[in-house]
């Protein structure tokens, strides 16, 4: 099965964000083509994904490589195959500074289709400068996006037509789209993207076998937008959202009542809307937070791509919400499948992230001279030594270049999860009336909410008290202490073929699970 | 039915009495041994024997029945009390004087005993019977007249050719027969008055001498015969004399045993011959087995004490020497069950010696297991510690009573010249000594006293 | 706490002990039979263990005086392998709950492993006094002072290799640092 997914616009490179960290911890299918459309280039955002994308597509490659060091296909950790564009964002627009009136060449155009023009855009609209995106403007994004999409030869769009081809070749390819019902790029983004991927369905006469799903975040935040210097600008406002989502609903009733685009939709959305502490336009400066409700969004699009999901020829429209009460609990976030229990999955990742960067990737770092200390332990010999071990220099090769540079990497990559998540958990309630105490998160971070470039500082070091806390890191009813995950470690059954840095890695991630 | 079930019944107690008697083997098979103890105070009250008395006549003796101002004169007392006694003891008695040689008398010449004129020599010297006291002739009665009692009245003053070589034998060897047929020598000596001549008093240059100046001398009653008699004879003079003031008496007993009596015979052996403490030991018991060999048995501990002991007035003649050394003869027998009915049989045991005896004045004293303690034997076995007391040597306190009263030959001149008031008897001491001797040499190895601990341990 | 891995724990420990183990079930079962006629080990005792003049002399058979040594022998021997087999097993299943939950802090966990070895070491000793030099048994009696100083040694050593042979294997394996040369057993998926 080729799955493959697009988040549309800011939100949807957020709800890509969560799954990137879903899929880490194995929630995700075997594999996945991942893309981001936004028009914002530089979008705080955007950015944000697009690197913990590159993290999670080299640190993957690194420890999936048969050679050296290999997780193997049994193991969970970072088990979805995923893989995108050497650039992983598409803008509708290229060029610097591109306008909707440069786009349709306004000043060519007949006079009546010129009024025609007027009608439709202000000539702010025509004139915006959309390096940053659409600004909340459907519209523009609309004929943005359609005026683009239909490029085979575009190496964003390839990848669409070949996976209608290999549908047509009997391959089952289902395409997931995610973006928020309100805003720019995402509204614009939706509909017209999904609607021109159904085109190229039909006219490669693909019947059978491709799947298109899609999520579709209604309002979950809000902001206040400060009054100076904004006079003139283009920019989403708040208060426009809920007349946004309400004409879109409407709009998408029809839809899908008429047009049957997708073969499933998963809507969501929140209520208090979170609020968010810092207003910016567009570009690098727009950098959300991860918020609960995205996860939602990427929990719907891994049941999507799941194997046990069976979609029918009928059109389902799936929504998700929590429980009533303002407490945000584990019980909430719904599993994948069957097979697949979400809560089991993430609580593991972030054991892992915790006990791997405060415990054993400081351990594991630095020359032979400082991890050697180690050597006589058990879990050291047992799953670096023997594994890292080169027989013709007889030394053991965890201190060299190459093993610390992934070491490096996924101590990196364990603080963006832990990061990821106490993110959500303090931004989603933050000035709310609501409680998320998903895991226990005081001890190991600090949250400046006011500072938009580091909400969240993780400690670089745990005292012993605070580590010992690790077993009330994920609340819920049962407890792992990091004996536990030292006791695993050394008991975990080494998968065959396992490789390298490998070993350990899987088998520390295995290590976790309650 | 009921008969057959009664007649069952029956046999069946039988067995089993008879299966607990034959199975209980709380004591090893040993030979007991038994008291060779001839009793010599038993006199055959039946019949009285003859007694002899014999009054020394040497002229020195005079001086005894002349009184001394300021001094106490019982001889002539004594002669009475010892011619009552005489006749009150013997069937029949005999009075003898002896000098050079021994002559009888005839009975109202005894009242002469206690004049002067009875130690005159009327005649020559030649011809006189007082130069010398023979004494050795009268021994010789003696042992020819065995069963009768023989009382001497003398100064036992001996010269030293009396008292070596031949003239020697003549004392020791009735001496020695008479000790061996049972007969025992009491030597009562009494200090007092004299006035009157000590003669032979031999000199170093081998001359005699004689003294004229005592006021005091002892003269002595020796008395041949049974123990009872002899014991009748010194209470009497004792008693009548002495009572109030023993200084001037002294008495010695030489027998062939100063052993009173075996303690088994009499079954005098009881609880209290052990410390008190021992009767509070765990399942304490004290009996005899065959009415004769009285047996401790108690569970104890190896902190548990045991000493055993015998008053000496219940072994030892009064008055005899007694005895010097004691002895014991041990055996143990040992099993590794110590409960009664589970023992089969017993084995013996080769400790060697395990206790020892000592004596004092007041008693004999074994203390069991100074040479083996009992921290080295095991705990759940039961021991079986048979002990025999025996005597093996009388003693020689008489020498010591009667020294006081002795002046040897080397020294009596020396003696003499320092003009003495009150007179020693030459040679007493050495005579006493050969008595002793003879004594010894006849004393044969008495077993006193057995009794047996029958005990384990338990901790 | 994983019950998979304590119970392997205690499997791998009670192999550890049956390695030098059965040699004190064997001995236990030869005493508990008691004396056989002239048998060697009656014979042995008699020359290395008692006190051999005492018992001459005593005019007792050894062989009838062997039985409640054979039985004091039985018993204490019965008594160590007990208590080595429940120090070891404890040791084992207790490893499992060392706080072990770091790299490099299983090493400090050494002195708890001296002294709980420490511990099962004076119960050793203090066993076999028991049995040799108080009260409890007469057969303590017979034993001489060399008799007591074999036994004593002996069970001091042995029962030290049997629990130290348990412990080696039955440790949790992230605690093996914290035992005597417990890092040098090779990485196995057995052990």
């Amino acid at each position: 099965m080729k799955n493959y997914i697009i988040g549309i616009g800011g939100t949807g490179a957020k709800c890509l964000e969560h799954l990137l960290h879903c899929c880490s911890a194995g929630l995700g299918p075997n594999n996945l083509w991942a893309g981001m459309v936004d028009q914002d280039e530089a979008n705080g955002n955007v950015s944000r994904t697009k690197i913990l994308l590159n993290k999670y597509i080299n640190l993957r490659s690194n420890l999936r490589n048969e050679s050296r060091n290999d997780l193997t296909k049994k193991s969970n950790l970072f088990k979805t195959n995923i893989t995108a564009n050497a650039d992983s964002v598409w803008l509708p627009m290229k060029g610097a500074n591109p306008t909707l009136e440069e786009l349709i060449n306004y000043n060519l155009l007949k006079p009546e289709v010129k009024g025609l023009m007027d009608c439709l855009y202000d000539p702010d609209e025509l004139k915006q400068n959309l390096s940053e995106g659409f600004r909340a403007r459907p519209n523009i994004g609309a004929a943005a996006i359609l005026s683009t999409t239909a490029n085979e030869d575009d190496i964003f769009w390839s990848q669409i037509y070949k996976a209608i081809d290999a549908a047509r070749g009997g391959e089952e390819v289902r395409v997931f789209i995610i973006s928020s019902i309100f805003g720019g790029t995402g509204a614009s983004g939706f509909p017209n993207i999904a609607r021109r991927i159904k085109q190229i369905q039909k006219d490669k006469n693909v019947a059978s076998n491709f799947h298109l799903g899609g999520a579709l975040m209604l309002p979950y935040f809000n902001y206040e937008v400060p009054e100076e210097n904004m006079e003139g600008e283009l920019f989403a406002k708040p208060e426009e959202f809920l007349d946004q989502t309400k004409g879109a609903l409407q709009y998408y009733s029809k839809l899908f009542e008429h047009e049957p685009i997708f073969d499933q939709v998963y809507v969501t959305g929140w209520d208090p809307l979170t609020k968010l502490p810092n207003f910016k336009m567009g570009g690098n400066l727009q950098k959300n937070p991860p918020l609960f409700p995205e996860l939602y969004a990427a929990l719907g699009a891994l049941r999507f791509f799941s194997e046990d999901n069976q979609i029918s020829d009928k059109q389902e429209i799936l929504h998700i919400g929590k429980n009533e009460s303002n407490d945000i609990l584990w019980s909430d976030i719904p599993n994948v499948s069957n097979n697949l229990n979400s809560k089991k999955d993430i609580s593991k990742l972030i054991r892992f992230a915790f006990s791997y960067n405060w415990m054993y990737g400081p351990a594991l770092t630095g020359g032979w001279s400082k991890i050697k200390k180690y050597q006589n332990e058990n879990w050291f010999k047992r799953l670096i030594y023997k594994n890292t071990y080169n027989t013709d220099t007889k030394a053991c090769e965890v201190g060299h270049e190459h093993n610390q540079e992934i070491i490096s990497s996924m101590q990196e990559y364990c603080q963006d999860v832990l990061t990821w998540i106490t993110d959500m958990q303090y931004s989603t309630i933050a000035d709310t009336d609501q409680k998320m105490d998903l895991v226990a998160s005081d001890f190991f971070s600090e949250f400046k909410d006011k500072n938009s470039s580091e909400r969240i500082k993780i400690k670089e070091k745990l005292n012993e008290t605070e580590k010992n806390q690790f077993n009330t890191l994920i609340n819920d009813n049962k407890n792992l202490k990091l004996l536990n995950v030292m006791s695993n470690i050394c008991y975990q059954r080494i998968e065959k073929d396992q490789k390298g840095l490998g070993v350990f890695m899987d088998i520390l991630f295995r290590s976790c699970e309650q | 039915m009921k008969k057959v079930l009664t007649q069952i019944s029956i046999i069946l107690l039988v067995l089993s009495i008879s299966g607990v008697q034959s199975a209980e083997k709380c004591s090893p098979d040993f030979e007991m041994s038994k008291s060779s103890i001839v009793n010599n105070n038993q006199n055959d009250s039946s019949e009285k024997g003859e007694v002899f008395v014999f009054f020394d006549q040497s002229t020195t003796m005079q001086g005894f029945t002349i009184d001394q101002p300021g001094q106490e004169n019982l001889y002539v007392n004594i002669v009475d009390d010892i011619q009552q006694i005489a006749e009150n003891i013997g069937s029949d008695t005999i009075y003898q004087n002896f000098g050079t040689e021994i002559n009888p008398m005839q009975d109202r010449d005894v009242a002469k005993v206690k004049t002067k004129k009875f130690y005159e020599c009327s005649g020559s010297s030649v011809a006189c019977n007082n130069q010398s006291s023979t004494i050795q002739e009268i021994f010789k009665i003696a042992e020819e007249i065995p069963e009768a009692t023989h009382i001497v009245i003398t100064h036992l003053s001996l010269q030293d050719r009396q008292l070596v070589g031949n003239e020697s034998k003549q004392i020791r060897g009735p001496l020695t027969s008479i000790l061996k047929q049972g007969k025992s020598i009491g030597i009562i000596g009494v200090m007092n008055s004299f006035n009157g001549k000590i003669d032979n008093i031999p000199l170093r240059s081998g001359e005699y001498n004689e003294y004229l100046d005592a006021e005091s001398r002892p003269f002595y009653i020796l008395v041949i015969g049974n123990q009872d008699n002899i014991n009748r004879i010194k209470d009497n003079i004792e008693e009548n004399h002495f009572s109030s003031n023993k200084e001037n008496f002294k008495y010695a007993l030489i027998t062939s045993s100063p052993i009173l009596q075996n303690l088994n015979e009499n079954k005098l052996i009881d609880e209290n011959n052990m410390p008190t403490k021992l009767a509070r030991e765990e399942n304490f018991n004290f009996s005899y087995i065959e009415d004769y060999l009285p047996v401790y048995k108690f569970t104890g501990n190896k902190q548990t004490k045991m000493k055993f002991k015998i008053k000496n007035n219940q072994i030892v003649v009064p008055g005899s020497t007694g005895v010097s050394k004691f002895s014991i003869s041990e055996k143990v027998w040992t099993t590794n069950k110590t409960k009664c009915k589970d023992i089969k049989g017993w084995n013996e045991a080769n400790f060697g010696p395990l206790s020892e005896i000592t004596q004092n004045n007041d008693e004999l004293v074994i203390d069991l297991f100074t040479e083996k303690p009992l921290k080295k034997l095991f705990r759940g076995v039961r021991y079986f510690y048979k002990i025999d007391v025996f005597a093996d040597k009388p003693g020689n306190s008489s020498e010591k009573e009667f020294s006081e009263w002795s002046v040897n030959s080397s020294d009596i001149d020396k003696f003499t010249q320092s003009n003495p008031v009150s007179f020693k008897t030459l040679n007493l001491e050495k005579f006493v000594s050969i008595l002793n001797a003879v004594s010894g040499d006849t004393f044969k190895k008495t077993l006193i006293a057995s009794f047996a601990v029958n005990f384990n341990l338990t901790k | 706490m994983n019950m998979k891995h304590i119970l392997r724990s205690v499997l791998l420990s009670a192999i550890g002990l049956a390695l030098l183990g059965w040699v004190s079930f064997w001995f236990t079962t030869l005493n508990a039979f008691g004396p056989d006629g002239e048998s060697d080990l009656l014979q042995w005792y008699f020359n290395k263990l008692v006190q051999k003049e005492e018992i001459t002399s005593s005019g007792m058979p050894w062989e009838e005086l062997a039985v409640s040594l054979y039985n004091l022998l039985a018993q204490m021997t019965t008594a160590l392998l007990s208590t080595t087999v429940v120090a070891a097993l404890l040791w084992s299943i207790g490893s499992h709950f060392l706080n072990v939950n770091a790299p490099g802090k299983a090493k400090f966990y050494f002195i708890y492993w001296i002294i709980f070895t420490g511990i099962f070491m004076a119960i050793v000793v203090g066993i076999v006094f028991w049995f040799t030099k108080s009260a409890a048994f007469n057969a303590a009696d017979y034993l001489s002072d060399d008799g007591v100083i074999i036994i004593s040694a002996v069970s001091f050593i042995y029962y030290f290799l049997v629990y130290y042979l348990g412990i080696l294997l039955g440790t949790a394996r992230f605690a093996r640092s914290s035992i005597l040369f417990g890092n040098k057993i090779p990485v196995s998926e057995l052990l």
